[in-house]
């Protein structure tokens, strides 16, 4: 089951580096799209909570070679919006698309307070007030405008790289 | 099968008979020529500007091969002029960089600079900090500030063989201890990042002159930063009566989200000599 992963990790790489090295440079607003964050909730919506961990763990380790914050903080970050969102979302998502749209703006501020939590815990210094409301927030609304574009693709992506025997794609 | 019909006896003898008479009298002649000219005239002109155009196309047709050769050889001198440009601009912003830089080192007690790029911005939302494409194998060490021509950036904080990770003056983390760069006032304290890309200078007795506008510069105490690097400007005093202290808001000097050439400062002299090491230049010769 969990060799599927290997299918969306490109993807995940990529939307990392991408977020990181090309869109800053691009876009010179503040805030911008966790797209790692987006593919993995939307992973997890569809696969379940096993392979929404295992995704969200290769985007978090990826993330954490390219930040200055305490090593393993990304992982742990991405790794619990993975688990989350596979535990509760299979069901929601197959009773409307709306869900996946509003998983990835509560998974962006879930993973934000995790994040925080762990930098406090690090012993660094946070000003979570002002970064909640000038950045992620508008991040999270727009990882949900991503995920209505992303979700459908994922789903494609999954129902082409499911064996026969493999559960029903929602 | 039907006999094949010919031109009447007739006809053709009154033919031959008024060419004869067309010849042999003047007048008729000419006046027959002018008649015939005035109605072949036009046709002729047509005819002359068709066959000339026609020879034109064949002529065009013939050369077209070479044509296309040199249309892809001037295309080809355009690109390669353009991105000559491209580069000469490249080099004409570095060395302004640089000639800035010489003007900085004038005033501050640089040692010597490496010239690093940042190759990726923070991917965690609320810390503040790049990644930069030079490491240990370079000479970097944690703790060396990091600056551009405009002013302080930020100091190293990991530093892996190849890359090394900058945490920006923006950051709520980093503190600079700073002064107003003022000969009347010379008002000290302690900068450090709000979280929201600016600064806030914190510490400064209330006695001291603060106004909006003014220049904050690096004190050189705490050993990190060298004394006399721009840090920001005064954008903003605030006082409370029952405060000791006073606080300003403090723009920032350095764009940090469109930093590009910075200078990691590897030692610093406190002689005002050094160099500027390029890309892929070491500062030690054994490595």
């Amino acid at each position: 089951m969990t060799g599927t992963v290997l299918w969306v990790m490109p993807f995940l790489i990529a939307a990392v580096l991408l977020e990181s090295v090309v869109l800053p440079g691009v876009s010179g607003a503040r805030f911008r799209v966790d797209a790692a964050l987006v593919i993995v909730i939307g992973w997890a919506t569809i696969r379940g909570w096993e392979e929404g961990l295992l995704a969200g763990l290769i985007a978090g380790l990826t993330a954490d070679f390219l930040s200055a914050a305490p090593f393993g903080l990304q992982m742990v970050r991405l790794g619990t919006v993975g688990v989350l969102a596979g535990v509760l979302m299979p069901r929601l998502a197959r009773s409307s698309s709306v869900f996946p749209i509003a998983a990835a703006v509560a998974g962006s501020l879930v993973a934000f307070f995790v994040g925080v939590l762990g930098l406090q815990a690090a012993g660094w210094a946070v000003s979570w007030e002002q970064t909640l409301l000038r950045e992620v927030i508008p991040s999270a609304l727009l990882a949900g405008a991503c995920m209505a574009v992303v979700f459908p693709l994922i789903r494609a992506l999954v129902r082409r790289t499911l064996t026969p025997s493999e559960d029903a794609v929602p | 099968m039907r006999a094949r019909q010919t031109v009447p006896g007739w006809a053709a003898v009154g033919i031959a008979a008024l060419a004869v008479l067309l010849i042999l009298v003047p007048g008729a002649a000419f006046q027959a020529e002018s008649a015939g000219l005035r109605v072949l005239a036009p046709i002729e002109a047509a005819l002359t500007g068709t066959a000339n155009g026609v020879s034109r196309l064949v002529e065009n047709v013939a050369q077209a091969g070479d044509l296309a050769a040199q249309n892809r050889q001037y295309r080809e001198d355009v690109n390669r002029l353009q991105a000559t440009i491209v580069q000469l601009r490249e080099l004409e912003l570095e060395n302004q960089d640089l000639r800035r830089l010489l003007d900085l080192r004038e005033r501050a007690p640089l040692g010597s600079l490496l010239s690093v790029n940042v190759i990726a911005q923070e991917p965690l939302t609320g810390v503040q900090a790049v990644s930069i494409d030079r490491g240990s194998d370079q000479g970097v060490a944690v703790n060396q500030p990091v600056i551009s021509w405009r002013g302080v950036v930020g100091r190293t904080i990991e530093v892996r063989p190849t890359t090394s990770k900058v945490l920006l003056i923006t950051d709520v983390n980093s503190a600079v201890s700073a002064r107003i760069q003022d000969p009347e006032s010379r008002a000290t304290g302690s900068i450090r990042g709000t979280g929201d890309g600016r600064l806030l200078m914190q510490f400064v007795p209330r006695t001291d002159a603060l106004r909006a506008g003014d220049t904050a510069i690096t004190s050189g105490i705490g050993g990190v930063f060298p004394p006399g690097l721009v840090i920001g400007r005064v954008l903003q005093v605030r006082q409370r009566d029952v405060e000791v202290f006073q606080e300003a808001l403090v723009e920032p000097s350095v764009d940090m989200r469109n930093a590009e050439r910075l200078y990691v400062v590897l030692g610093l002299s406190g002689q005002g000599v050094g160099s500027v090491l390029g890309p892929g230049s070491s500062p030690n010769p054994s490595r």
